[in-house]
């Protein structure tokens, strides 16, 4: 999908977040701060799945909500359809999410259990004044019901009397009600069980096709990844480690990081079973104090001087984009 | 008999106002020794309630109504609260998903796990039971353990309380180590880390390991034998090669059509239709048939037993499916219809 089109409809520009956390001496001097996102800059074409994938702490949830603008950068900014979103004003901006929706990881928690679906979904609608007549709302409502899977019968039931899975076909229910450009996945499939999972990727699959939606795909789940998305972005501690088409990523991994990565994920295979697996040593560095040079470097097993003291560039190799000394 | 530990005709109940759940309903497991036994199942098949009836933690309004759990060839059930005291955390124990909310936030973890053996030895003193504890936090990969001894679990990172907990476990060397959803809350790197170790404790120990998890891939890293439960019951159990070679039950199958494979390429999934039933209102007959897609006007009248499924590998452990699709070949033994 992704040759078809290369508008880019996303783009994010020497992006930084720094959170201020309790710390630091009387004068309030070097107060302590968490670096969760570090020069990013990625581009999401219009059209196509990206998925942005890393460990707990690797800021691809922080990047998410950047893009979305429910968080200010500290340094940079996000151009979305061309235009700077971290310019706008209130109102404008507020025309803006119309084109920006995002779906949650926990159905149970993202939807407020003391209302019906219909309220659920006819919030935005009602909030963008989209639908003037109780008539044509109803209508939409149904309309979106039917499109996610959920009988329209149902329209007036509440949240806890639907499993996880329907849910989350609500949630992204609501997310479509003003026909977006972008949805932000935020792990929405991590919280569901195998068989329920699959109902929910494939749904996603067909509104994509349907109706020609981008998303921004957030999982810790390299097996989902490879399954739904056009282009993957792995991040590391705040940086961008590698960008590159989904199959060149994990067919021929070239950041060291992204290789163990996509070796560590159990293989539902006995068959692949290996006696003496190469495993990443070691845990995630803390954000507040990342290491010099490279932020892989004291886990990696390749380190070699350069990388203690020099961050190594992003640089564009046979149309991906790595940031490593090696290669 | 070197059956470690044997489950037979397990049936756990809730007694609830609303009516009798049936959370499990009926299973036979064996664990053989120094072994790895995977059961796999998705939320609410009565998979973490095996591990709860085996250490009898279970709580009102749930109760075990039949069976027998033999430990050893004990049934652990006719065993007092006093006996079962000196059976949990030394002979069987038990490791959890979530390491933060399994350990106490107030105690040092040294001083935690030193508590299991001072409880269970207590003829023990305090400079040996502090020797042993730093010596099996060395043996789960804890970097300075000298200094870990002295750390609160908040000083910790989710992998390191994972291996605390797995050091907790082990450090009376039990017999069985039940690990409930070890992994799930862990990054992918640490994962395969606490996997690794789990292996290699079972190696060069020869604890055996009933391992939790809704995960196949998890599954087919580490384990020897698996039981997949459906609904609280057990719809087919193999050999964790031959699970995966000679799938049999429609559900098995399902399960492993629908997981999104790193290895293959963007399209469609085959997905299980329906959710999982009420466990109140089991539909009549199989209880998968209502989601099957061979299901048999027979399959919504009748209850399948587990039948043998005949196959090359079963040297490796007995074959058993629970689908009339097998009726012909022997029923398993101790199936009561």
């Amino acid at each position: 999908m992704s040759n078809l089109k290369s508008r880019v409809l996303v783009e994010t520009l020497d992006l930084v977040k720094e959170f201020d956390i309790q710390g630091g001496d009387f004068f309030g001097r070097n107060k302590p701060v968490v670096h969760a996102i570090s020069n990013v800059n990625i581009q999401i074409m219009e059209g196509e799945t990206f998925a942005l994938v890393g460990e707990s702490g690797c800021g691809k949830s922080t990047l998410g909500r950047l893009i979305l603008r429910l968080i200010d950068p500290t340094l940079g900014h996000v151009e979305f359809d061309g235009i700077n979103i971290n310019e706008l004003k209130s109102n404008e901006m507020r025309e803006m999410r119309k084109k920006m929706q995002i779906i949650f990881q926990d159905p149970y928690a993202s939807i407020n259990p003391r209302m019906n679906v219909y309220n659920i979904i006819a919030e935005p609608l009602v909030t963008h004044g989209i639908c003037k007549t109780k008539e044509e709302t109803r209508e939409m409502v149904t309309q979106l019901m039917n499109k996610v899977g959920i009988r329209p019968e149902f329209i007036n039931r509440y949240p806890h009397q639907f499993s996880g899975g329907q849910r989350q076909r609500i949630g992204i229910a609501r997310a479509l009600a003003l026909q977006p450009k972008l949805i932000i996945c935020d792990e929405p499939v991590s919280a569901l069980d195998v068989s329920i999972q699959s109902q929910i990727l494939n749904l996603l699959h067909d509104l994509q096709k349907e109706l020609q939606l981008t998303y921004l795909f957030i999982s810790h789940d390299l097996s989902v990844v490879r399954y739904l998305s056009d282009r993957v972005c792995v991040m590391f501690l705040g940086k961008v480690c590698e960008i590159g088409d989904t199959k060149d990523i994990f067919d021929s991994p070239l950041h060291p990081y992204t290789k163990f990565l996509i070796d560590a994920v159990p293989k539902p295979d006995p068959f692949l079973r290996k006696e003496n697996k190469e495993l990443l040593q070691g845990e995630m560095p803390s954000p507040v104090n990342p290491p010099s040079g490279c932020r892989f470097h004291t886990r990696c097993p390749y380190t070699m001087d350069i990388c203690k003291n020099e961050e190594p560039k992003i640089r564009n190799i046979d149309g991906r984009q790595v940031a490593c000394h090696l290669v | 008999m070197d059956d470690l530990l044997r489950i037979t005709n397990l049936k756990t109940h809730f007694f609830t106002k609303r009516g009798v759940v049936p959370a499990i309903d009926g299973i036979s497991i064996s664990i053989p020794k120094s072994s790895i036994v995977g059961i796999v199942g998705e939320s609410g098949c009565g998979k973490s309630m095996t591990a709860m009836s085996v250490m009898q933690l279970i709580q009102k309004p749930g109760k075990v109504v039949q069976g027998t759990i033999e430990l050893e060839g004990e049934n652990l059930l006719e065993y007092s609260k006093e006996q079962m005291i000196s059976i949990r955390g030394n002979k069987i124990s038990m490791i959890f998903q979530e390491p933060m909310t399994a350990l106490n936030p107030v105690y040092t973890v040294g001083k935690q796990v030193s508590e299991v053996i001072t409880i269970h030895h207590k003829d023990i003193s305090k400079a040996d039971a502090k020797k042993n504890v730093i010596d099996i936090f060395r043996a789960v990969g804890i970097p300075e353990p000298e200094k870990r001894f002295n750390s609160y679990p908040h000083q910790l990172s989710g992998g390191l309380r994972q291996r605390v907990m797995i050091g907790m476990a082990m450090v009376c060397n039990p017999k069985l180590m039940i690990a409930d959803e070890p992994t799930t809350a862990l990054d992918v790197t640490i994962e395969a880390q606490i996997l690794m170790l789990m292996k290699q404790l079972q190696k060069d120990r020869g604890t055996s390991i009933l391992l939790i998890t809704h995960n196949l891939g998890v599954v087919a890293e580490i384990c020897d034998y698996v039981y997949v439960m459906y609904a609280g019951k057990v719809m087919e159990q193999a050999n964790i090669f031959e699970l995966f070679k000679n799938t049999s039950h429609p559900y098995t199958d399902g399960l492993m059509k629908s997981i999104p494979k790193i290895t293959a390429e963007k399209e469609r999934l085959y997905n299980i239709k329906g959710i999982v039933p009420n466990l109140m209102k089991l539909p009549k007959g199989c209880r998968f048939c209502p989601r099957c897609e061979r299901a048999m006007p027979r399959c919504f009248e009748e209850d399948p037993l587990l039948y043998k499924v005949e196959s090359e590998n079963n040297n490796l452990g007995e074959h058993y499916v629970r689908c009339f699709l097998y009726e012909n070949s022997e029923v398993k033994e101790n199936e009561q219809p």
